[in-house]
């Protein structure tokens, strides 16, 4: 397939963390792949968890993939051959994501994210705040 | 089915983007195939009050 060309005046990103990839230039296959387990605690201290991406549903699930060859036949044509962008700037770019420019085969991304809250029992013997003003 | 795409000109001017996160993909470019599939859980029994630590794992 006759691809455009991606021209880019300038691109600008403060943060490229965990396994994420700024690509410039053209790519065969991406495949991106990321768990998360956020765990938030009302605590003084914290002390390391013992917990395993295993005991979560959400992490063993497959996931449903939607199929490539659809029986649609495609046809492209490219009478302007350039993809122009101005000045790129991104803050960060995280969790194995992707910034790319240029083309690409094939991409496949995959996010599997787990929230966990523990909040400390309340003081039962505390007495409700009483908002209204009864004098 | 037939599908047919002429591309004429393209010009995008400055893009600011505060984040790009969970396996996104941000693409100045051409594609042939997106594969895309997220989940994000924070159901209430993630919600555990109480001092109960270590985290139990959910039943």
């Amino acid at each position: 397939m006759f691809s455009r060309i991606s021209k880019v005046k300038s691109l600008l990103s403060d943060t490229v963390s965990f396994s994420s990839t700024l690509q410039i230039g053209d790519t065969s296959y991406i495949d991106g792949n990321s768990q998360a387990l956020a765990v938030q605690k009302r605590s003084e201290t914290f002390h390391s968890v013992d917990i395993h991406f295993e005991d979560y549903d959400i992490f063993k699930k497959p996931f449903y993939i939607p199929r490539l060859n659809e029986p649609v036949i495609s046809s492209f044509s490219n009478p302007n051959p350039f993809i122009r962008v101005g000045n790129i700037n991104i803050i960060g770019v995280s969790a194995s994501s992707v910034v790319g420019v240029g083309n690409v085969g094939h991409a496949r991304m995959e996010s599997r994210v787990k929230h966990i809250r523990e909040v400390p029992k309340q003081n039962e013997e505390t007495p409700i705040e009483d908002s209204t003003n009864n004098t | 089915m037939e599908f047919n795409v002429t591309n004429h000109q393209l010009c995008v001017g400055d893009i600011k983007i505060t984040g790009v996160a969970s396996s996104a993909l941000f693409l100045i470019g051409d594609v042939q195939t997106i594969q895309l599939s997220s989940a994000f859980d924070t159901p209430p029994e993630s919600l555990i009050i109480g001092p109960l630590v270590p985290l139990s794992p959910e039943g």
